[in-house]
């Protein structure tokens, strides 16, 4: 069998069980949730029958960013055990995490079809971007963000991988900045950097195209750059 | 056929230098012991030939192909490191299964029969396995990979007499049954050197030997007597080490040996024996 075949077998089944378990979860809040509206007087029938949003994309999206975290290096030294090349190792986690950006939308249209016999929910990618529209605009919005994120998680795993103690601490403090000039300087930040962080929101969410599109482009640019980082990477302890 | 060709390989991690111009070839279906003391080099060499780290300077081929990302060539080689890659909280049955779906020749009956034999539990998880049995989770995988170069770092880490002993009889029964490539790396040279028929000898990452045991042993012999006899004997010859009790002197030489020679030793009253493989190593490499 071919060796891509051969690895995209071995982390499908390495990572069946974390996806299921992800589903699990968001079911589980989907449970919490309802228990929540249900005791703050939700299901009244006196009340007025709303569309509620739920943390799909939240709690999928985390679980999406923590698979590519926590297992891709792990698999790679099981690659790197059974003579497969970085090349193939990284070409096979692609499908497979297709694979999983699949499943997680799909259970998530599952759920809410389910749900909705009893009460109307939806994600709040909906409620958030109405012009997000109708099943397959959602599937295709919640693939390209579960895949970016997926990818994401593989991208900083192998950014600390090959960095030094120095350069793992600036990593590590670079979303402090993010959070710092705002305090620092609030002047500098509702000037220049808020208006164009919201004019680029809104331009992305203007077309319901738009978003998936740069999360897939965005994806292919985190891959390239993996990639790279994998390529010479050496077997470390 | 899988012939291995290490080229001009050099090796510095920092300002260490693990590995200088190093040229050595390893014949297809022969066992080979790298031998060198700690930090000789000899992790260093055996992963550059499995892909694992790269080398600074220099190739290696396998077949006349480059090693480097290279599937096809990779999926002949089986390490077994001393170093483990599998995740702690997998099962010994799993990392089997695991095998076979990367080296379709992996024979799952034989690893079991391995297990078994070797008293190895195969439900047990690689967290909670003893050094000893880590280690021949880590021989069942090439002896059941049927791969057609096996390299073993270290293979009886941590074994007790009987479990080394039931190795070694089983890679030779295996290697009697289809003769593949074998590089042993080891400090048990003692316990090797019958298995042993190439043998590659690194000091401080310089390559120092590339030579069939064989060859090694033929020109290493011990002759012991009388003191004055073995310095006479000795005197302008190349002495590897030498040992003095009273009167009593032996010496270890290292050079062709030629009917002059034995004529001398007879009539010097000298015996002559052959030399161990240890001892040629302990003195080639201090």
């Amino acid at each position: 069998m071919n060796r891509t075949l051969q690895t995209m077998q071995y982390l499908t089944k390495s990572l069946k069980r974390v996806t299921f378990f992800s589903i699990f979860v968001v079911l589980i809040t989907v449970i919490i949730a309802d228990y929540i509206f249900y005791k703050t007087g939700g299901f009244d029938p006196g009340r007025p029958i709303e569309t509620r949003s739920m943390a799909f994309e939240l709690v999928a999206g985390s679980f999406a960013f923590l698979i590519g975290l926590k297992y891709f290096r792990p698999n790679f030294n099981v690659a790197l055990a059974n003579g497969i090349s970085r090349k193939t190792f990284l070409l096979a986690n692609l499908p497979v995490a297709a694979l999983i950006a699949v499943v997680f939308p799909v259970s998530n249209l599952l759920m809410i079809q389910i749900h909705n016999v009893f009460s109307p929910i939806s994600t709040m990618s909906e409620m958030i971007f109405p012009l997000i529209t109708g099943w397959l605009w959602s599937l295709l919005f919640q693939f390209a963000l579960y895949f970016m994120l997926l990818i994401g998680g593989w991208f900083i795993t192998f950014i600390y991988y090959r960095s030094n103690a120095l350069l793992k601490w600036i990593i590590s403090l670079i979303p402090f900045v993010f959070f710092i000039i705002p305090i620092v300087d609030s002047q500098f930040y509702y000037q220049s950097i808020h208006p164009v962080l919201k004019n680029s929101i809104m331009w992305v969410f203007h077309q319901p195209a738009r978003p998936p599109l740069l999360m897939l482009i965005f994806s292919a640019i985190l891959a390239a750059f993996t990639f790279l980082l994998i390529y010479r990477a050496p077997l470390k302890d | 056929m899988s012939r291995i060709e290490i080229r001009h390989v050099s090796k510095n991690f920092g300002n260490t230098v693990a590995l200088k111009d190093v040229t050595a070839t390893i014949s297809d279906g022969k066992i080979c012991g790298l031998l060198g003391r700690n930090g000789a080099g000899k992790t260093t060499l055996l992963n550059i030939i499995t892909n694992r780290i790269f080398a600074d300077q220099g190739q290696v081929y396998i077949n006349d192909e480059p090693v480097i990302e290279n599937d096809k060539i990779q999926g002949t080689i089986f390490y077994m490191t001393e170093k483990t890659l599998y995740p702690k909280e997998t099962r010994v049955s799993e990392v089997f299964k695991i095998t076979k779906g990367f080296y379709p020749s992996f024979d799952l009956e034989y690893a079991a029969s391995l297990s078994d034999r070797f008293k190895l539990e195969p439900r047990k998880k690689i967290s909670s396995l003893s050094t000893g049995y880590l280690t021949i989770l880590k021989l069942v995988l090439p002896l059941a990979s049927d791969a057609p170069i096996t390299i073993y770092d270290e293979p009886v880490l941590g074994l007790d007499a009987n479990h080394r002993d039931l190795f070694y009889k089983e890679l030779i029964s295996h290697y009697n049954d289809a003769p593949n490539t074998v590089i042993l790396s080891t400090h048990l040279i003692e316990e090797v050197t019958r298995l042993l028929e190439d043998v590659i000898m690194l000091r401080e990452g310089a390559m120092l030997l590339d030579q069939p045991v064989e060859s090694i042993l033929q020109l290493a012999y011990t002759v012991s007597g009388d003191q004055e006899s073995v310095d006479r004997y000795t005197a302008d010859k190349k002495v590897i080490s030498h040992e003095t009790l009273g009167r009593y002197k032996s010496a270890t030489l290292y050079q062709t040996r030629t009917a002059a020679d034995d004529e001398l030793i007879s009539q010097l009253g000298l015996e002559l024996m052959p030399a161990k493989l240890q001892d040629v190593f302990i003195s080639l490499t201090n």
